[in-house]
């Protein structure tokens, strides 16, 4: 079973989504703390990660993960911006990267979850 | 002459007893021998008498001042006088008894001189008593002498000629020098350019010549009649008049100037006039000599040189720009209006002044200005100056200057360009200044504007993100549990069913909504980028947010196109393509989705083709209109083909739709491989 870890900070979405994952058959936690979850990360096999966040950014967090040298794929989660701009941007330090507009998560982050971890 | 012809006739009587009694020196020394015979006949004693008659008519003739010369009929000398010996070179001796045509007559004359001698030979004088013809000297050299010729006739019987001769050579090689001059004189005086007008102390004139005429446009003749004063400007008569009388008096030789003469009708020439005297030997003014010429055309060149330097110089003088100019030592010779106000300083008191003084005026410090570092090009002046650049061979400069305005500080803009003269020599530099201050000032509040702008439309940004923010995530929330309770609600009575369809359309409509009005709003923010964009990259990285649903949608993919690089924004770009395969991805269920891109006539291609469903006919017009949707079901907001229409315009380019009906469809962006001009329309929204 692959698991997959949430870092969110709005508890709905976090739920929603991991309720979401559950359905579709994927085991997810999820962590309102970016450097809870940063810590946790050892023991998952897929990142979500949300963009803005208001403590600590979804951007330090990837900074930070590269900074850890930890490697793991990335799903990154926004409600903001134009995914073409951002997408864009974000796969320059981190090829691979996914980004996935918020509103679109019913239909695009399971065929993105399955490309990922092929 | 008639006294000669007397002094001939008394010579006659003495002369012919030598004839009959054969060479003048055997005489001498025969009448030697009767002297001392004394006592002897009586004819002799009669020849002795004879003998002294002769020697004292042959000291007369030694006496006259002409060269006397007797031939008996065959030509030969009989007698020569002393003025004769001398002027031949021979002593008398060498002379008498010669043949005087061979000898002393110049062969090429021989025939003529000798036709003259057998006239007077036979007594038939007529026109032949006068004629003048050279003689050979000693040495070869020839002398011209004026003879008068009488001969001696004993009745019908010749005895011998008798020529008194003048030697003229030198009075007629003086009278020809001066017939040579004249002639030299004639012609120089028809032929001339130079008009020229001759005089008499009358000021009447005597003699004008043709390029004089020309010039007055009146005929000789008329000019007769006329003194220089009735062809003289009224205003530049006095002035002639006082130094004609100079010239007069004698007190100058020759009168230079420029004047108006009035042409014959009135019109004005302007002439270049050169008078002198010519007085006899006794120093008597006899002529007035002028020589004009014609200077109409360089006066009027001149009057236009002076006009436009007059011109230029009130130019200068005016010019809102303080100016100066330097000559090569570095005086100042210019010094307009607007400097002297800036720097408090009038002209009087800089004009020849060292342009260390500007530099006093300007910065307060003694410091080589602008317009120096022309004049001396090896001099570093980049030290002295905030920003100083050559272009060609002009100098612009800024820098902040204390003494500006008496003592006010001030910034100031510097340009300075050499001067050259008509052969391109360095003769200075001008040097103009303009005060800045104002701009300058104006352009650090430019800065501080644009940074309030920039931070305003940062601000913009950020409340739309989180707006967006806010009314986004609420709604992920929404749609994901819709999408999890449709499993759910199947099975379920018909209400639940209509009721969550309900749910669903306006979940999606709430999103499409937000979804519009976020793409409009986030490409009107962007601030716009130009970078150099390398095509296959950016097409590869839109291709990969698709891939997911191209593989869960089994279909085939081909990307592909040259390695090809443009300036644009990436951003734009991707949105645009995005766009194209996400309609691409939407309507093709079955088939092959195609991105390729080229290279066309200095513009760039990015066509995107499927073989989905294709748009009709009739609404292909509609597909880049806002929120058209050719299916109101379908996913999406319909709003991808005019937002890509609108990037593509804003990047000077187009949209293209080429498809046939349920064969599929092909979207092409067009862009100029610079697409630059949408950058103003995007930059100045603030």
């Amino acid at each position: 079973m692959r698991r997959i870890l949430i870092i969110e900070d709005e508890p709905d979405v976090a739920e929603s989504i991991k309720m979401f994952l559950k359905k579709e058959g994927y085991e997810a936690e999820y962590t309102l703390d970016a450097m809870d979850g940063l810590d946790r990360l050892g023991g998952f096999d897929l990142l979500l990660l949300d963009l803005i966040m208001p403590k600590v950014s979804g951007r330090a967090v990837l900074k930070e993960i590269r900074k850890r040298r930890i490697r793991i794929p990335l799903i990154v989660l926004s409600a903001v911006g134009l995914p073409i701009v951002i997408g864009e941007e974000l796969r320059r330090d981190y090829p691979g990267l996914i980004f996935i507009q918020k509103t679109q998560l019913y239909s695009e982050l399971i065929p993105a979850i399955k490309s990922v971890l092929k | 002459m008639v006294e000669r012809n007397r002094e001939a006739g008394v010579l006659l009587g003495i002369t012919g007893s030598i004839a009959s009694s054969g060479h003048g020196k055997t005489e001498h020394r025969e009448s030697e021998e009767g002297r001392r015979r004394q006592g002897m006949t009586e004819r002799k004693r009669g020849e002795a008498g004879i003998f002294r008659e002769k020697e004292q008519a042959k000291r007369y003739l030694d006496l006259v001042g002409v060269i006397v010369v007797a031939l008996d009929r065959d030509g030969k000398v009989l007698l020569v006088n002393r003025k004769g010996c001398e002027l031949l070179g021979y002593t008398e001796r060498e002379i008498v008894g010669k043949d005087w045509f061979r000898r002393f007559v110049p062969r090429r004359i021989r025939k003529e001189v000798l036709r003259g001698f057998v006239k007077i030979r036979s007594g038939k004088m007529d026109g032949m008593g006068h004629f003048e013809n050279p003689v050979i000297a000693r040495g070869g050299r020839e002398r011209l002498i004026s003879w008068h010729n009488t001969s001696v006739m004993r009745g019908e019987r010749f005895l011998y000629s008798l020529s008194s001769g003048e030697d003229v050579t030198e009075r007629r090689e003086a009278e020809r020098q001066l017939r040579e001059s004249e002639t030299r004189f004639r012609r120089v005086f028809e032929h001339s350019p130079v008009g020229m007008l001759l005089s008499g102390p009358d000021f009447r004139f005597a003699r004008v010549n043709p390029a004089a005429c020309r010039m007055l446009r009146y005929r000789e003749n008329e000019l007769r009649k006329m003194t220089f004063k009735d062809i003289t400007h009224p205003e530049d008569l006095t002035k002639d008049v006082v130094q004609i009388n100079r010239l007069t008096r004698g007190e100058i030789e020759l009168y230079k100037t420029e004047k108006r003469y009035v042409k014959k009708g009135g019109a004005i020439v302007w002439a270049s006039v050169n008078v002198s005297t010519i007085r006899d030997d006794e120093g008597r003014l006899r002529y007035y000599l002028a020589l004009i010429d014609d200077i109409t055309e360089d006066k009027a060149i001149e009057d236009d040189l002076i006009e436009s330097q007059n011109r230029m110089r009130q130019l200068l003088e005016f010019l809102p720009d303080p100016t100066f100019a330097l000559d090569l030592d570095g005086r100042i010779t210019l010094w307009n209006n607007a400097i002297a106000e800036l720097t408090g300083m009038g002209a009087k008191s800089m004009l020849g002044k060292s342009s260390s003084r500007i530099g006093m005026y300007l910065y307060g410090q003694m410091r080589p200005i602008v317009a120096d570092l022309l004049l001396h090009p090896a001099k570093d002046g980049s030290r002295f100056y905030d920003s100083l650049e050559k272009a060609g061979d002009t100098l612009v400069a800024r820098n902040f200057a204390p003494g500006l305005k008496r003592g006010k500080p001030g910034y100031i803009w510097v340009i300075a360009k050499p001067i050259h003269d008509a052969r391109g020599m360095m003769v200075g530099a001008i040097e103009s200044i303009r005060d800045i201050t104002v701009e300058k000032r104006n352009e650090m509040e430019l800065i501080r504007e644009k940074e309030k702008v920039e931070a305003l439309s940062q601000a913009r940004d950020r409340f739309i993100a989180d707006i967006t923010h806010e009314l986004k995530t609420p709604l992920s929330v929404i749609l994901l549990h819709l999408d999890m309770a449709r499993r759910d609600v199947r099975g379920s009575d018909a209400d639940a069913v209509r009721s969550y369809d309900m749910m669903w359309r306006n979940a999606q409509r709430l999103s499409r909504s937000i979804e519009q009005i976020m793409q409009v709003t986030n490409l009107e923010a962007v601030s716009v980028r130009q970078e150099r964009v390398v095509l296959g990259e950016l097409v590869a990285g839109v291709v990969e947010e698709y891939l997911p649903l191209i593989r869960s949608k089994r279909l085939m993919l081909e990307v592909g196109g040259p390695r090809l690089s443009l300036r644009c924004d990436p951003r734009l770009l991707a949105i645009v393509v995005s766009n194209f395969l996400s309609n691409a991805v939407k309507f093709t269920e079955k088939g092959k989705i195609r991105v390729r891109w080229a290279e066309e006539d200095g513009s760039i291609a990015i066509t995107v083709s499927d073989t989905g469903v294709g748009i009709l006919p009739q609404n292909r017009a509609k597909v880049f209109s806002k929120f058209f949707k050719e299916n109101p079901d379908a996913p999406g907001s319909g709003i991808g083909l005019a937002l890509s229409g609108e990037i593509a315009r804003k990047m000077g380019g187009r949209i293209e739709y080429h498809a046939e009906d349920g064969r599929g469809s092909a979207f092409r962006i067009v862009i100029p491989k610079s697409g630059v001009t949408y950058e103003k329309d995007i930059d100045n929204r603030g």
